[in-house]
């Protein structure tokens, strides 16, 4: 049902709105012109960043590639040290992973198989010890490298690690200050220094 | 574009050279002026693709030892020359173990060619296990001459790693209780002979001139007195 009665505000509304001025053709056409450019424009610099936007992408390229050649150079050059070196490291943890789990197998040649690392056990006896580590030319004689286990209440301090075949000089250290040599091997004197360390020669079995 | 590859290439190389440097950054006993010196010691060495790792080893054993940095420096650059020398001594083609080895070995006493002598016996293995055995001898008083026509003869008879291992370390025993190192070679190689004797006449090789390439013992223990003994070998 509708009501005939009208609204008078709303009369008054219409009445006002009929009578707004004819418009300009011309002008009509110069503000749509405008407008198309401005979105044009909008277009254009959502295309392309604005240049403290872009200067913010180069800065954040620069930073992703540093990033990736410092990664990249501490790989290359870790590998290259590890291959060289025989990493004991390396070694020890692809000894510790199942075979299945390092992929497809690859062929190892007698020379490969002669240089690989050896797990090698040095022992001390010292009852009066309270740290004992293992330095040798193997770990960079570095005492914190290596520390030795104490045995269930013995004095025997044990440590097992992989060694590379060939001849190696090592000592302990006892308590982070006393340099002692191993009373189950040879001696020998070091003729650059004119220290004494302990001789081991690794062989592979 | 080429800006960026040359960028990206020299932050490779100084990373790498950073972690080069790193072992010796984290050694405390080294002053400053030491600390360069052998950063360039080590750089150097790097360069003509040798490697450095014996050199930062010796230096950190220096510092172990208190030594003070110019002795550090000298000892490094020791170092440094008989890789070079032992790497001309193991060519053609040594691995860094060999060289590694070699210099060790020519630290301990043995000449440059004793080195050449063992490669020459083994051309295309590893060496480092022959090579810490004749440092060993050397080092314990066999002249050199005679450590290495021992060493290279049993090499050519065939001994394996861990026989030339159980050799040293016999001797090593015997010197330990007073025997002459000398002597405790000649009684040790004659059981170790004995043992290559047998082997050589179980597999048919009736030459033991010829360099040969043995197979790894998995038998374990130690290979004189687990092997089957056989008839001793006459001289």
């Amino acid at each position: 049902m509708i009501d005939d009665k009208r609204d008078p505000v709303l009369d008054a509304v219409v009445s006002e709105l009929r009578r707004t001025d004819a418009v300009n053709p011309a002008v009509v056409s110069r503000v749509v012109r405008a407008a198309v450019d401005a979105r044009d424009e909008d277009w254009r610099d959502d295309l392309a960043p604005a240049p403290r936007f872009a200067n913010r992408w180069r800065l954040a390229a620069v930073v992703l590639l540093s990033t990736a050649a410092g990664v990249a150079g501490f790989m290359l050059r870790g590998a290259a040290a590890s291959r060289a070196q025989g990493s004991a490291a390396a070694v020890a943890t692809a000894a510790a992973v199942p075979r299945e789990a390092n992929g497809p197998m690859t062929a190892v040649s007698a020379s490969d198989l002669e240089s690989m690392a050896v797990p090698t056990q040095f022992v001390l006896e010292s009852r009066a010890a309270h740290r004992v580590a293992l330095v040798g030319d193997f770990n960079g004689w570095n005492p914190s490298q290596t520390p030795m286990a104490r045995h269930d209440g013995s004095g025997l301090w044990a440590t097992t690690i992989p060694v590379a075949p060939g001849r190696h000089l090592y000592a302990f250290m006892i308590d982070d200050s006393l340099f002692t040599l191993d009373p189950r091997k040879p001696a020998a004197k070091d003729r650059d220094i004119g220290a004494t360390a302990s001789v081991i020669i690794v062989g592979r079995p | 574009m080429t800006r960026t590859l040359m960028l990206f290439v020299a932050l490779i190389t100084s990373a790498g050279r950073l972690q080069a440097q790193q072992p010796l950054a984290s050694v405390p006993g080294f002053d400053e002026q030491t600390r360069v010196e052998l950063e360039q010691i080590v750089e150097r060495t790097a360069t003509r693709g040798l490697p450095p790792q014996p050199i930062v080893v010796k230096a950190r054993f220096a510092a172990l030892m208190h030594a003070p940095g110019p002795k550090i420096v000298s000892v490094a650059r020791a170092v440094a020359d008989r890789l070079e020398v032992a790497r001309t001594a193991l060519a053609p083609q040594p691995t860094a173990g060999d060289i590694k080895a070699g210099e060790d070995a020519l630290s301990a006493g043995v000449t440059p060619d004793a080195l050449r002598l063992v490669r020459a016996v083994r051309p295309d293995r590893p060496v480092a296990v022959p090579l810490g055995l004749l440092a060993q001898l050397v080092a314990t008083g066999v002249p050199v001459a005679r450590a290495s026509k021992i060493v290279t003869d049993l090499m050519r008879k065939g001994a394996d790693s861990q026989q030339l291992v159980a050799l040293g370390n016999d001797v090593n025993s015997d010197v330990a209780l007073g025997e002459r190192a000398e002597a405790a070679l000649d009684l040790r190689t004659q059981a170790l002979d004995a043992v290559l004797g047998s082997s050589a006449a179980g597999a048919g090789l009736v030459s033991t001139n010829t360099p040969s390439a043995p197979g790894v013992d998995m038998s374990g223990g130690n290979p004189v007195t687990s092997r089957p003994a056989g008839r001793p070998r006459r001289p």
